[in-house]
């Protein structure tokens, strides 16, 4: 009985969510409201994502707000706010275009501490390695991170062919 | 100022005046601002187990009442509300020596999927029943009293049976719960869905008020949108004074989200939050 109840809000109140994202109508709600609902919601997490992710948000500028309210009127908000989402986003991005550096490292860094999993940001526990090529000029950057203890990125380069490379830190 | 604190107390204590949602980006103007004597934190924010931030920290130490504000309980959801999501909340009022907790009359997930936003409940008799069952399961495993927020929304559902007022109320009754008045959702809702505001504050429990929600919003595609990234319009303060003038209510708070202005302007919008609250007093004096 109280099951039952509950079934049918469940099912109408998804409706209404499938609706907010990309999906069919709910029956009998105004579906010109519905867009501008979900238009709002996609505007209110763009400027979550761009306070989140600056260098993201500098490399893309005005295009940050039209690419990832495009992308967010289809996809549902992760659980893990404004930092889950803004992850999501790059990953659809940075298959389409390459990131400025910055962006890139913060990427990085983001993800040194944290994985998407299941839509949800879980912290990662053990210790991780990751290293990416920036410039011209070539340049690695390696992020460690160790939790608890932190992260540390040092900066290798630049990098020529023949010669070995003089190590350069960058503190944060 | 005269108005706030001479009601009914029902928990935020004595004369709490005028407060802001405390966010980081607002963090340095609050902590310089004395005469805020409460603020609201996102209670998702806070880690249960603490260390609080040292801004909120400094606050508390400072007397300020830091009331955690509830986003993601979904008490309006199909589903029974997580208890792991109740603890998180009662462990922050805890931290923070809260009077009391607030949470919004809404769903945020159905079905696993997560709305984005606080979406309204279908305003049923079943449904009513089903979020006054979640409500009073966070009422018991909550330590302290809980205020429940109505929130603005542009969609409405065909089945509804009741007004918001009536759902409102009557959730009110069934549970024993405090009221968080939003006076700037209030004013959407009435803009939008083209109903008298004041005819809705005249059917609530004023004497039921925790505190008041203020915010300013924007009209975009001939709708106003309570988005809290702009000065509160003359419309909200207007609203502000009429409940001023029937109630005193416990204390009046300002959300700000987004487009944060200067520190000059936003305490010149919360000198104009406290004018409108004194010229509702004073409206009220005046009646014998």
């Amino acid at each position: 009985m109280t099951a039952e109840r509950r079934a049918r809000l469940a099912a109408r109140q998804a409706e209404l969510i499938t609706a907010l994202y990309g999906g069919p109508p709910a029956e009998g709600l105004d579906a010109r409201l519905v867009t501008l609902t979900s238009d709002s919601l996609a505007r209110k997490r763009a400027r979550a994502v761009a306070r989140a992710w600056p260098a993201l948000a500098r490399a893309l500028g005005a295009d940050l707000a039209d690419q990832f309210t495009a992308f967010a009127r289809v996809t549902p908000p992760p659980e893990g706010g404004a930092l889950a989402d803004g992850l999501a986003f790059s990953r659809v991005i940075a298959h389409q275009r390459r990131l400025p550096d910055d962006a890139r490292i913060e990427g990085m860094l983001a993800t040194s501490r944290v994985m998407l999993r299941h839509n949800r940001l879980v912290p990662r526990r053990g210790p991780r390695l990751a290293a990416v090529t920036t410039g011209p000029p070539r340049r690695l950057v390696i992020i460690a991170s160790l939790p608890p203890v932190g992260t540390r990125i040092v900066t290798l380069g630049p990098l020529t062919r023949a010669r070995s490379s003089q190590p350069g830190r960058r503190p944060r | 100022m005269t108005g706030p604190g001479s009601g009914p107390s029902v928990g935020l204590g004595p004369s709490p005046g005028v407060g802001i949602g405390w966010r980081a980006e607002l963090a340095r103007f609050i902590a310089g601002t004395d005469d805020l004597r409460f603020v609201e934190v996102i209670a998702e924010g806070l880690t249960a187990g603490g260390p609080l931030p040292r801004p909120l920290a400094q606050l508390k130490a400072r007397g300020v009442r830091v009331i955690p504000h509830g986003v993601r309980l979904s008490l309006g959801g199909a589903d029974k509300p997580d208890r792991r999501r109740i603890a998180h909340l009662a462990r922050v009022a805890e931290l923070l020596d809260a009077p009391l907790v607030s949470e919004h009359v809404a769903f945020v997930r159905a079905g696993g999927t997560e709305a984005g936003h606080l979406m309204p409940v279908p305003r049923t008799r079943e449904a009513l029943q089903i979020v006054a069952e979640n409500v009073r399961q966070a009422q018991q495993q909550l330590p302290v009293p809980l205020a429940l927020e109505q929130i603005a929304a542009l969609v409405d559902w065909p089945e509804a049976e009741m007004d918001e007022a009536a759902f409102l109320c009557e959730l009110l009754d069934r549970t024993g719960a405090l009221l968080l008045l939003d006076v700037a959702n209030l004013y959407a809702n009435a803009r939008n869905h083209r109903y008298d505001p004041l005819s809705f504050l005249d059917r609530l429990p004023l004497d039921r008020i925790a505190y008041v929600h203020v915010a300013g919003g924007l009209e975009r595609d001939g709708v106003y949108h309570d988005t809290h990234t702009r000065a509160v319009p003359p419309g909200v303060l207007q609203l502000l004074e009429e409940l001023c003038a029937r109630t005193s209510p416990p204390g009046v708070l300002l959300e700000r989200d987004d487009d944060f202005p200067p520190d000059s302007e936003l305490a010149a919008e919360l000198d104009r939050i406290r004018a409108a609250v004194n010229r509702g007093a004073r409206g009220r004096a005046a009646v014998p």
